[in-house]
């Protein structure tokens, strides 16, 4: 009986396993099969023609190059707000400290935000300054959806630094600020480094946030101050289309952007063990 | 001992003053950020709720912002009907899996499905939705559907729509999105209890399954609470997934599972173009927005709580 029981529930665990595997398999599939045939090199490096919506022909090197600015300058707006709060939690308090603890708690209540009501509140100060939809508008309320990705990870590998390493550093007479940038900086670069590549991923595939805030636009980004296309909602626009060839640019849209999170995952796991070397643990 | 080096100490310290303060203050303007974020929302917001009441708001259905009728019922119900639906499927398996990882393989193999997870758990929420448009709706509507209203002719299994992009569909690409954070949370809550408690109940006789089942899983129950709270709160938020395959139209409350519904997110991102020209629209979008904070603050507030009493317990 006991037995009956241990083989009913180890085969339930392998199917569920299977299951979990087998939907993200086909996700992986579902994208990489409708983007490869709709890829083409016009596809990359042209912009759409007639509208993104209705426009048959073109592609969509609109949405990759607006998706690209767009997380990379929220990345470092983002990176540049975070460090201080990360090293000041861990090299000026003490990591174990109430403050830092309710930082990190408040961070961890800000990453369970939805995007949509960062996008709301965006919307929200647009409004209030009557700013229109553009790009500068979303990077910014897109720095605040990855904000807490980026400080989060960078505090667990801060956190994780041996606090002797810490005590060295004072007995040798150095401030908290040479400690940081001398110590724990030198130490948590891997860790850095993921933390960035984490959140610039989280970047480009953020959609809900810059829909409210920088729309959708068939032209290059030329200006922070206009409308710019992301390649999520490339994807979101052009896939609700009835015409086929705008459809297409919507599969194109699916490829390019796993391809590139898959890629800067992989990059990011391939720096953390190549960096590791001089860590101390 | 110089000048110059008093000098230099005298400038080691105070650049490291001006960088405690200017972090000191950079800290703090993150609770002020937190703060800005409510208090925005809600004077956007409470405009509308002070007009129709929250009797209107809440409890009411019909939604004809041209009209001044703003009930917000059928949007939050058809989100908890989503959300919820998409847990039933996903935490038996999701549960299941993170004891499959945590106790029958070994630790190397585990972590490699933990790493596939984690990688496609960072994948787009359109991603998901595209997934759910090129294969989960066309498989409800030919498949799923027909044979459930052939051989289950209840009530929450028929329906008019037949186009496939319905709560069952939403629920099915969301139970796939947040799956990875349940796993990943139980997995880790059941692996840190301590070797010594499965050794002494092996001593007693006990299979691997009854360890889990009598042990692991009444000292991991907190934990996995934990993660169904936090994964209730992902899931509740999740905007274009939902959006893409969930139908979004107005047509009264959703019972059936192949009905089309509009869940809170979607109607914010479908409808805030639109709302500029009617004050009382543009206030009810924001109201929602704000209903969704509080929801997935509350969450993850306790969610939080729980891993981080577990947290200092251990150590």
């Amino acid at each position: 009986m006991k037995k009956i029981e241990e083989s009913i529930f180890k085969f339930l665990m392998v199917s569920s396993l299977a299951i979990l595997i087998l939907a993200l398999l086909s996700i992986t599939i579902a994208v990489f099969v409708k983007g490869y045939n709709a890829l083409s090199l016009k596809m990359i490096f042209t912009t759409p023609k007639g509208g993104y919506y209705l426009g048959k022909e073109g592609g969509i090197l609109n949405a990759i190059l607006g998706s690209i600015i767009i997380a990379l300058s929220a990345t470092i707006l983002s990176f540049i707000y975070s460090f201080f709060i990360v090293f000041y939690i861990n090299v000026y308090r003490y990591s174990k400290s109430n403050f830092s603890k309710s930082v990190r708690f408040l961070l961890d209540l800000l990453w369970g935000i939805p995007s949509i009501v960062y996008g709301a509140f965006g919307f929200a100060i647009m409004l209030i300054f009557k700013i229109p939809a553009s790009m500068i508008a979303g990077i910014i309320t897109l720095s605040f959806v990855i904000l807490p990705i980026m400080a989060r990870t960078m505090d667990e590998t801060l956190r994780m630094i041996p606090f002797e390493l810490k005590q060295v550093g004072f007995s040798l007479g150095a401030t908290r600020l040479e400690i940081s940038y001398k110590i724990m900086l030198k130490q948590s670069l891997p860790g850095i480094l993921t933390a960035i590549l984490l959140s610039f991923g989280r970047g480009l595939g953020d959609a809900a946030s810059v829909l409210m805030t920088c729309s959708f636009s068939d032209s290059l980004p030329t200006s922070l101050l206009k409308p710019v296309a992301t390649l999520p909602l490339s994807v979101f626009f052009q896939l609700s289309t009835p015409f086929k060839e705008v459809q297409e640019r919507g599969y194109a849209s699916a490829f390019v952007l796993t391809f590139l999170m898959l890629f800067v995952s992989l990059i990011a796991r391939l720096c953390t063990k190549s960096l590791s070397k001089n860590i101390v643990k | 001992m110089d000048d110059n080096f008093f000098a230099r100490l005298k400038r080691r310290r105070v650049s490291n003053r001006f960088v405690r303060r200017f972090s000191y203050l950079t800290s703090l303007s993150l609770f002020f950020l937190f703060a800005l974020i409510l208090l925005m929302l809600s004077s956007e917001g409470v405009p509308l709720l002070k007009e129709v009441g929250l009797k209107g708001v809440f409890f009411e259905n019909e939604w004809l912002p041209t009209e001044g009728k703003f009930g917000l019922f059928n949007f939050i119900f058809a989100s908890f009907y989503t959300t919820l639906l998409a847990l039933l499927f996903s935490i038996p398996v999701s549960i299941l899996t993170a004891i499959y990882l945590s106790e029958y393989l070994k630790k190397k193999v585990a972590m490699y499905f933990k790493l596939i997870f984690d990688v496609l758990s960072g994948v787009s929420p359109v991603i998901y939705g595209f997934w759910g448009v090129v294969v989960i709706v066309p498989f409800v509507r030919t498949t799923v559907q027909p044979i459930c209203e052939r051989l289950l002719p209840l009530r929450i299994f028929l329906s008019d729509n037949k186009s496939g992009f319905s709560i069952l569909s939403a629920s099915i690409v969301l139970a796939i999105m947040v799956s990875p954070l349940i796993v990943s949370i139980s997995e880790e809550v059941i692996r840190a209890i301590p070797f010594e408690i499965r050794q002494s109940t092996a001593s007693l006789g006990a299979t691997k399954w009854e360890i889990v089942k009598k042990v692991l899983l009444k000292r991991a129950r907190g934990g996995i609470f934990a993660a169904i709270i936090l994964s209730f709160s992902r899931s509740i938020g999740e905007t274009m997934a939902v959006l893409m395959v969930a139908g979004c139209q107005i047509k009264g409350t959703p019972i059936s599972i192949f009905d089309a519904s509009y869940p809170l997110p979607a109607l914010i991102a479908n409808t805030f173009g639109e709302t500029m020209s009617i004050p009382l629209y543009k206030s009810a979008i924001f109201l929602a927005s704000l209903v969704l904070l509080i929801l997935t603050l509350l969450g993850n507030f306790i969610g939080w709580i729980i891993l981080l009493r577990i947290e200092e317990e251990q150590s």
